[in-house]
């Protein structure tokens, strides 16, 4: 009986795993639309207060040239994650450990689904009054990297509750969990680094 | 895969349970009280008087007075030795499990939050003193436990730690995740009833998350 439940288990954690990726990305597809439609309206309220009448015809329409990278970046990184997802889980059928590395990816997917929808709320309207300035860069690069910070403190919570409740999927997926923080720090060092570059110190 | 019948050492051992989750728990309140404080000092270095400026508390009736200390001091234990009393008056290991389990689960999350809290200070303080860094008032804001940030921030450590029961099955964790998700309610309740109508509610910029 337990073990036909485990394996029943194991067979529902990618299945699980490959919803909660696609709800995680059409939130964020999401939230990326609104920013469009929104920066979209600013660019035009401005052009209007400058009188520029080339750029006014523009109102009510997205700018393409910025947000067309930003899906083209997010289509990848979700293709990226499927990727790989699909490369771990063969891997775990191979290891013969595949519902722990499916029951790891799951949980790191649910919490990222779980921190994109507690900021889902703030972000578009804040980030549509950002000005897109070089201090913008290393803005995002900043919370790049305080965001890498959360991630490495939720992997050690997450490993925690794995050794109080002695479960090897909560353990797999607090590694993921750092190993993906510690992508995302070196990343935004590397960012804060380029951008440190540009922008003098203050006195 | 681990199921209900396969919980760990310290939930099958009911005696290892009963003499290693209190002092576990003690540790965790201490460990929770020195990152508090390394939290405000760091916040009140690094920009003195934002963090109380960007989340001001909502009047409520029943204020709560006094440092942020003292109040994690006193969330910590009205929560926990209640919670430790009546578990240990419990003969039975479920329900002792999901009572003490739980609060040494709510202080673990309250702990890992204050470490990241504290991390993200850290950072941005940092980049402050070198360059025109972006202001840091909503990480410091969230270390005021009754913020709004606080709240948000514990009910999406519920959620991860439901997650984490839907695996597992463990009391430990459901014990945990209903106290989570009780103070995040709590910490968002004075929010809810007259933070968007004081127009004060939403701190001045994003919360310090930003990756794909």
């Amino acid at each position: 009986m337990t073990e036909a439940a485990g394996a029943l288990g194991g067979l529902l954690f990618p299945f699980a795993w490959l919803a909660v990726i696609v709800i995680r990305f059409a939130v964020l597809a999401s939230q990326l639309r609104g920013l469009a439609r929104t920066r979209g309206r600013l660019g035009a309220a401005l052009a209007d207060e400058a009188g520029q009448p080339g750029l006014a015809r523009a109102r009510g329409r997205p700018p393409s040239s910025g947000f067309s990278a930003a899906w083209t970046r997010l289509g990848r990184l979700f293709l990226l994650r499927l990727l790989a997802g699909a490369l771990a889980i063969l891997l775990g059928r191979w290891l013969h450990v595949f519902p722990q590395l499916a029951g790891g990816l799951l949980i790191n997917e649910l919490v990222r689904l779980a921190i994109t929808l507690r900021d889902s709320r703030h972000r578009p309207r804040q980030l549509s009054s950002a000005p897109l300035a070089p201090v913008d860069r290393r803005r995002v690069s900043l919370l790049a990297a305080s965001g890498a910070l959360e991630l490495a403190s939720l992997a050690l919570f997450l490993l925690a509750l794995a050794g109080l409740a002695g479960s090897w999927p909560i353990a797999c997926g607090a590694l993921f969990l750092g190993a993906e923080s510690a992508l995302h720090l070196t990343l935004a060092r590397r960012a804060l680094q380029a951008s440190r570059t540009q922008i003098a110190p203050t006195s | 895969m681990p199921l209900p019948s396969q919980l760990s050492v310290l939930e099958r051992d009911a005696a290892g349970a009963r003499a290693l989750l209190p002092a576990l728990w003690v540790a965790l309140v201490a460990l929770n009280l020195g990152l508090q404080r390394a939290g405000e000092l760091t916040a009140r270095a690094g920009a003195a008087g934002e963090a109380e400026a960007c989340e001001p508390r909502p009047r409520t009736r029943h204020r709560w007075h006094g440092s942020p200390l003292r109040r994690a001091l006193t969330c910590s234990l009205g929560l926990g030795l209640p919670a430790l009393a009546a578990a240990a008056a419990l003969a039975e290991r479920g329900p002792y499990l999901l009572l003490a389990g739980g609060v040494v689960v709510y202080e673990l999350a309250t702990a890992t939050l204050r470490l990241s809290l504290l991390l993200q200070l850290r950072l941005f303080a940092a980049l402050r003193r070198r360059t025109t860094a972006p202001r840091f008032a909503p990480v410091a804001g969230a270390i005021s436990i009754g913020g709004q940030l606080w709240g948000r921030r514990l009910l999406t450590l519920s959620f991860i730690t439901l997650c984490g029961l839907g695996m597992t099955g463990s009391p430990t964790l459901l014990g945990g995740s209903l106290l989570l998700a009780a103070a995040g309610g709590w910490a968002l309740a004075p929010w809810r009833r007259h933070g968007p109508a004081m127009g004060q509610a939403e701190p001045p910029t994003a919360p310090a998350t930003h990756h794909d």
